[in-house]
């Protein structure tokens, strides 16, 4: 299992490789809820420093695509050197078919967010040749293992960081901003917080980049408890830094490098970053209504 | 010619729906579908509905949108080749597991459900050579780029025209799953997007009003001549879950507007149309994202912008020529003396006082309270079976 984390400074990036297998990079106008954006020639940096470790890359390019939009992707992707990349993260498979049309569909990891939870669903790209797939964030850790046994690509997991549960293209905050006739001073901002009414002690943070909005869950995933069961399914587990920076990807990085929940480090790290972990769904069933649970 | 596709949460919505001008119905098994609330349709219920459908030359689809975890394989070929003996027209699935399967094993015609959120001609494009003969597109594209999408493929395209939209792009969101376990891609969607939250920067509160991403409802009268020229092959209206009279006047409505933009080649005036959509709407409306980027003027911040329709007060059982008289199924209080309208599925309507109400037993009443109680009501003049009537607001 391969360990790869999204980047913040293009600085630390020698580090992030030095303990990572691997890293995630994108750029806004066509990833999204991205740790930062970078542009072409900050990318190519990046591809490049990997490439000199004889570390892995990968672009993260996960926003759903208009016609149009997919021609700029096109030509966003015929700027880099698609030969020294390890793969290219999409959540459209109209990306799937536009890396097909490059010759480079061995590139493309298929993230659907919650669409992959089951095998089937998770190895249906595979008769495109694709380099692998994403598992759900929604399903239990047995389902997991189950896709894991049958799977016919490389599986992809976010195995530490805030999930997203929500992403709308519309701009809701600036349309709140202009509810309320406050100046929205909130575009990528990773500051913003909701909570529900009923659930006062869930604060979900709220994130607006050029994809549209998107709402996360209150806790920070985490599998560390878990590695042993999933190093024998998972190809590459994915420690996602959004809203942190890189010396939380990089205590992040040791821990899971290591295999070691040590409570007091844990302790420390989310009293430093003000937040709190949990294991998701790993051990809860989502149900279809309340008579079912 | 588009086609205009209605919802039916059980056979009587469905027998009204298609009464009252839709060319086809979208309904739930008990199996794979979502909208789990729905009063869903057994098999022997779906056997009587395409036999209804299908005399009028008419058709149904079945939903079976779930996103399955593997506990939802077993049985899904036996249920497939229940709906294939159901004689049903198509599926709409958003699942590759039940889209393969039904097109490997049954001769079922498969359509992909909004759940896939497919918004481009690649990924449109992709479904249809697996086989999949009609993809229902996601919601987030206005009506310029449906029409050029279409013009890039050869499968039949469905668009969303009316009803509750989504707030996150259709399949992707867990919400529901999160905040409350209800898996939303299974048929448990608690609607989380249309609660109220507090917005803060940090700690802080920026302002004391809530912020929600609850949206208004999709209304497209004005866009339906576009869609049409865009050789859109169905206009859906969403909502399985509504009522009797939401159907009747919404499907109402859209057919007698497509049927004068194909008969004139123009619509005349769209205001007719809109103040007939209003008499039902219990959220307020507007188009989405088909005129470009939905701003604040499309969202919702009030709690309880729902109210429930009381204009909806009985349906029309029967009409006795000779007498004059319609058996009348109450639906919400009424009392004699007040004027009413007639909404009938031909489209006809007529305005009349009520002056004579009786109970089965012939005794003369004046206040009809009771829900489903049978009332005898003089009419002036002849009215349809499946008629209703609605209060004159």
């Amino acid at each position: 299992m391969k360990l790869l984390v999204t980047v913040f400074d293009l600085n630390n990036v020698d580090q992030l490789l030095d303990r990572a297998d691997g890293i995630i990079v994108g750029n806004h106008k066509f990833g999204t809820r991205l740790t930062n954006s970078f542009s072409v020639d900050e990318l190519i940096f990046c591809i490049d420093k990997a490439r000199a470790k004889q570390k892995e890359i990968f672009i993260q390019a996960n926003q759903m695509f208009t016609d149009k939009h997919l021609e700029l992707f096109k030509a966003f992707l015929q700027e880099l050197p698609l030969d020294k990349l390890n793969g290219v993260v999409v959540a459209d498979i109209g990306g799937v078919m536009v890396l097909e049309e490059l010759g480079y569909s061995k590139l493309a990891v298929y993230n659907p967010e919650t669409l992959h939870t089951n095998y089937f669903d998770f190895n249906y790209l595979s008769s495109e040749s694709i380099k692998g797939a994403y598992v759900a964030k929604e399903i239990t850790l047995e389902d997991i293992e189950m896709i894991g046994k049958k799977k016919q690509h490389d599986l992809f997991m976010v195995g530490h960081g805030h999930l997203n549960m929500f992403y709308s293209k519309r701009n809701l905050i600036q349309n709140y901003a202009d509810f309320t006739q406050i100046e929205n001073v909130f575009v990528e901002k990773q500051t913003l917080r909701i909570k529900e009414r009923t659930r006062k002690d869930q604060v979900y943070p709220l994130f607006s980049d050029l994809a549209g909005t998107h709402v996360f869950r209150s806790k920070v995933f985490q599998t560390l408890n878990v590695l042993d069961k999933l190093e024998e399914i998972v190809d590459y587990l994915v420690i996602d830094t959004i809203f942190k920076d890189d010396s939380y990807g990089l205590s992040i990085l040791d821990m899971y490098q290591h295999k070691v929940y040590n409570l007091e480090r844990v302790q420390q790290i989310q009293v430093t970053y003000e937040e709190q972990w949990d294991d998701g769904f790993l051990y809860f069933k989502t149900f279809y209504k309340k008579g079912d649970m | 010619m588009a086609e205009l596709l209605a919802p039916a949460g059980d056979l009587e919505k469905l027998k009204t729906a298609l009464l009252y001008g839709a060319d086809a119905v979208f309904i739930g098994g008990q199996s794979f579908s979502l909208r789990a609330r729905a009063s869903n349709f057994s098999l022997d219920d779906m056997k009587e509905a395409t036999a209804f459908a299908h005399k009028l030359g008419k058709k149904v689809y079945v939903t079976t949108n779930i996103i399955p975890h593997h506990e939802d394989f077993d049985g899904l070929l036996e249920y497939l080749k229940g709906l294939e003996s159901a004689h049903v027209d198509a599926i709409i699935t958003a699942s590759p597991y039940i889209v393969d399967t039904a097109l490997k094993q049954t001769s079922l015609e498969v359509h992909l459900s909004t759940q896939q959120s497919a918004i481009n001609a690649r990924t449109v494009n992709f479904w249809y050579k697996k086989g999949v003969k009609r993809i229902v597109l996601g919601r987030e594209l206005d009506k310029h780029q449906i029409k050029e999408l279409k013009e890039q493929t050869e499968a039949d395209i469905e668009v969303f025209i009316h009803g509750g939209m989504c707030m996150s792009y259709s399949g992707r969101c867990s919400l529901s799953d999160n905040m409350t376990g209800r898996d939303a891609n299974r048929g448990g969607c608690a609607h989380s997007c249309r609660w109220q939250y507090e917005i803060l920067d940090g700690k802080e509160k920026i302002n004391d009003t809530y912020f929600s991403m609850s949206s208004k409802d999709l209304e497209a009268i004005e866009q339906i001549p576009f869609l049409i020229d865009a050789n859109i092959a169905s206009l859906k209206i969403e909502g399985r879950m509504k009522s009797l009279h939401y159907i009747a006047t919404v499907v109402s409505t859209y057919r007698k507007l497509i049927d004068e933009y194909l008969a004139t080649n123009q619509v005349k005036d769209y205001e007719p149309y809109i103040k007939a959509m209003v008499k039902t709407e219990n959220r307020l409306s507007s188009h989405g994202y088909l005129e470009g980027m939905p701003g604040v003027e499309q969202q919702l911040y009030n709690m309880r912008s729902e109210t429930p329709n009381q204009l909806f007060i009985g349906l029309v059982k029967s009409y006795d020529k000779e007498s004059g008289y319609a058996m009348i199924e109450q639906r919400n209080y009424f009392e004699n003396g007040e004027n009413v309208e007639v909404l009938m599925p031909s489209g006809k309507e007529i305005q009349f006082k009520i002056e004579e109400i009786y109970d089965v037993d012939g005794k003369k009443i004046d206040i009809c309270r009771h829900p489903k109680q049978l009332l005898k009501v003089k009419v002036p003049v002849a009215i349809e079976e499946h008629a209703m009537l609605r209060r004159l607001s």
